[in-house]
């Protein structure tokens, strides 16, 4: 997979200590009381590299900050803090030929192919229109010609029966499709696909699933795939990346979500997906739910809801810190879990502070 | 006698472009207490089939035929006013985003105990001690009963109308992808609170979901639904681990197994059946690979492959 020119970085995409933080709209009253300022830590110091070509998920429950990760990688929202590095350049770079070659070549796919496309556009427009903004000049034949070649990749053929259809004369898969060929139509190096399958039915699912994967195959590109969905993550990426309360918890290969876990969060995560066995195994349930990210818990912000706390998690916030080759966990007591978890032997600490170094 | 029987049902929509046979001959069983999956993509008759059973169709649809007995009575043949008495008594559903179904300006107690006035005698008094029990049934903090709807998490208002489901001690619940909406976590205490309440209550339960997992952990039995039939139908671990009919082996091929192999999952090529017009013989033979001659003229009965465990497929024996 690693496909690494000269004079390019290895990692396509490079994020350091990664933080969004939305300030909320204080009410008049608040505001005469002279109430602190409340904030959001919707993603409180995120850091990991992808290399090129390959899939990394971010995975966590809803306000867990895996889609604002994306979106500031995408620099579509801004940072308040930390760094996203694409091909070796911060996103929020200004210089103009550079942002015109980033907007080429990261994309996104968004969940909802229903909202996603312009109700108003045809097909072959929608498909067209990242290149006829590119700024590059192409003549109608080339445009026709390549948007032609991005449907039938993505499996919409013959593509003359699409061209000039409306998105709501289409399925939902076929939208997807249609999306996919948008974002394909550029050869993008890096796409954020941000719950691409989610509202798609089970027995279309594949077929998307499928494209991405054939599209690294082709393209070497890389992803960022967000989903809530382990069994997902687990299937097509190389890597996962749990997160909660805005910080990733663990990271590691994806065995990690097929049981391999330390983290206790993580653990909680995989015990509570619904299996095929007929008789499942007793699991223990975090009880309530994801604290608001406005007021985050002193130390592990896990510790209050983790069956495993001791004094030292509500005093002091754990680092990330790699527990096996590739595996990097927060968690004070990781090693422990370690032996548990069945994930092999621990692994001496390296005294290493970059998750990159080790991945 | 059976809690529940649907023998037959044929529920229709008449429509502009014709007569939607949504629902077409599907019947099964429940006893107290036992709770059955329906599982299929969008489109196959799930949903339809439940509100059939609650007789909350929407006013195009119809039921064409078959019979619907709940202990005994067929609810199909009753009036509107008599249906009345035995929803929510009886019989009461908890909808996919139910959560967004609360009225946002009225407190969340108050609009379970107007449920509990409609259906009972009680006093406001009474009313508002059911409340409180119901809120401790459903593990919502007794200190949330004066809060509004807004007041509360997506979960805790899915678990609010479920206490509101639960509201009259209804002999059968219907879940209509009660959790489709929620995180895993939130999923997952769900389904526990649900099977924990059938458990103690013997209640029944309908559970319509399109995935797969979900019916394994928390069903008796199961039926896949194709283009508004029953394809399969069985206790739940011999249709899982042994599928009889074509379309349940590729439905299962499209989860991920997260217990097994990594393979990639596979889609099921083709779309469902215009159910206008169904295509002759086997609804899913267009779809289906291992489609014979016979299969696109005649349409398959049902065939027993072991006990209890029924497909609709002209070679249902040998698949097994």
């Amino acid at each position: 997979m690693k496909q690494v020119r000269e004079g390019m970085t290895e990692h396509i995409v490079d994020v350091r200590d990664l933080k969004v933080h939305f300030e909320i709209r204080r009410s008049f009253l608040d505001t005469l009381l002279g109430r602190n300022k409340a904030t959001v830590k919707a993603v409180d110091g995120v850091t990991f590299s992808l290399r090129r070509g390959e899939i990394l998920s971010l995975v966590g429950e809803s306000g867990s900050g895996k889609t604002t990760t994306g979106r500031a990688i995408l620099n579509l929202v801004a940072k308040s803090g930390g760094e996203a590095l694409f091909d070796g350049a911060s996103v929020s770079n200004r210089d103009r030929e550079w942002n015109r070659m980033f907007r080429k070549k990261a994309q996104m796919i968004f969940q909802d192919p229903y909202q996603s496309l312009n109700p108003k556009d045809m097909i072959v427009d929608i498909v067209s229109e990242p290149l006829r903004i590119d700024g590059d000049h192409h003549d109608q034949e080339e445009l026709l010609a390549r948007t032609v070649e991005a449907l039938e990749f993505a499996g919409l053929k013959p593509a003359e029966t699409y061209l000039y259809k409306y998105p709501n004369e289409l399925s939902g898969g076929q939208r997807q499709r249609v999306a996919i060929a948008a974002a394909f139509i550029l050869s993008p190096d890096f796409i954020v696909a941000d719950e691409p399958v989610s509202m798609l039915d089970a027995s279309v699912r594949a077929d998307i699933l499928n494209l991405m994967v054939k599209m690294r195959e082709t393209k070497n590109t890389s992803y960022l795939f967000i989903t809530h969905d382990l069994s997902l993550a687990w299937l097509i990426s190389d890597r996962v990346a749990i997160m909660y309360l805005g910080k990733i918890m663990e990271i590691g290969s994806h065995r990690i979500v097929a049981g391999s876990c330390v983290h206790p969060y993580s653990r909680a995560l995989v015990d509570a997906l619904p299996t095929m066995e007929e008789k499942p195994r007793e699991r223990a349930l975090l009880k309530g739910e994801t604290p608001s990210p406005v007021k985050l818990p002193p130390g592990c912000r896990f510790s209050p809801r983790c069956s495993h706390v001791r004094p030292q998690c509500t005093r002091e916030e754990p680092e990330l810190r790699c527990v096996g080759e590739g595996h990097w966990a927060a968690c004070h007591f990781a090693e422990e879990f370690l032996s548990k978890s069945g994930a092999g032997d621990p692994v001496p600490l390296q005294g290493e502070e970059n998750p990159s170094c080790a991945q | 006698m059976k809690l529940l029987e649907v023998r037959n049902l044929k529920t229709y929509f008449d429509t502009r472009e014709g007569v939607v046979r949504a629902v077409d001959d599907v019947s099964f069983s429940l006893e107290k207490g036992e709770a059955i999956g329906l599982v299929g993509e969008s489109g196959c008759g799930k949903t339809t089939t439940a509100l059939s059973v609650l007789q909350l169709l929407p006013k195009e649809g119809r039921i064409a035929g078959g019979e619907i007995l709940l202990n005994g009575e067929d609810f199909a043949a009753k009036s509107e006013e008599e249906l009345r008495k035995h929803r929510w008594r009886d019989v009461s559903i908890v909808f996919q985003g139910a959560m967004n179904a609360l009225n946002p300006v009225m407190k969340v107690s108050r609009q379970i105990a107007e449920a509990l006035l409609l259906h009972e005698e009680l006093t406001e008094e009474e009313a508002r001690r059911r409340v409180l029990a119901l809120f401790d049934l459903v593990e919502i903090s007794s200190s949330l009963v004066d809060c509004y709807p807004h007041e509360f998490s997506g979960g805790m208002r899915q678990r609010a109308m479920i206490a509101m489901a639960l509201a009259c001690g209804p002999k059968l619940i219907v879940g209509d992808e009660p959790t489709t909406a929620l995180d895993v976590m939130v999923q997952a205490q769900i389904l526990a609170l649900l099977g924990k309440l059938r458990r103690e209550f013997g209640m029944a339960m309908i559970l319509i979901t399109h995935d797969l997992s979900i019916v394994g952990a928390n069903c008796d039995q199961v039926a896949v639904m194709y283009g508004g039939k029953v394809a399969e139908i069985g206790p739940v671990g011999k249709v899982l681990r042994n599928p009889c009919h074509p379309y349940t082996q590729r439905l299962l091929k499209a989860f991920p197994d997260i217990r097994g192999e990594r393979e990639m999952v596979q889609s099921i090529p083709g779309f469902p059946p215009n159910l206008v017009t169904p295509p002759p013989g086997c609804r899913f033979s267009p779809r289906c690979d291992a489609a014979r001659e016979i299969c696109f003229s005649r349409e398959p009965a049902m065939r027993c492959v072991e006990p209890g465990h029924e497909a609709a497929c002209h070679f249902a024996e040998e698949r097994s």
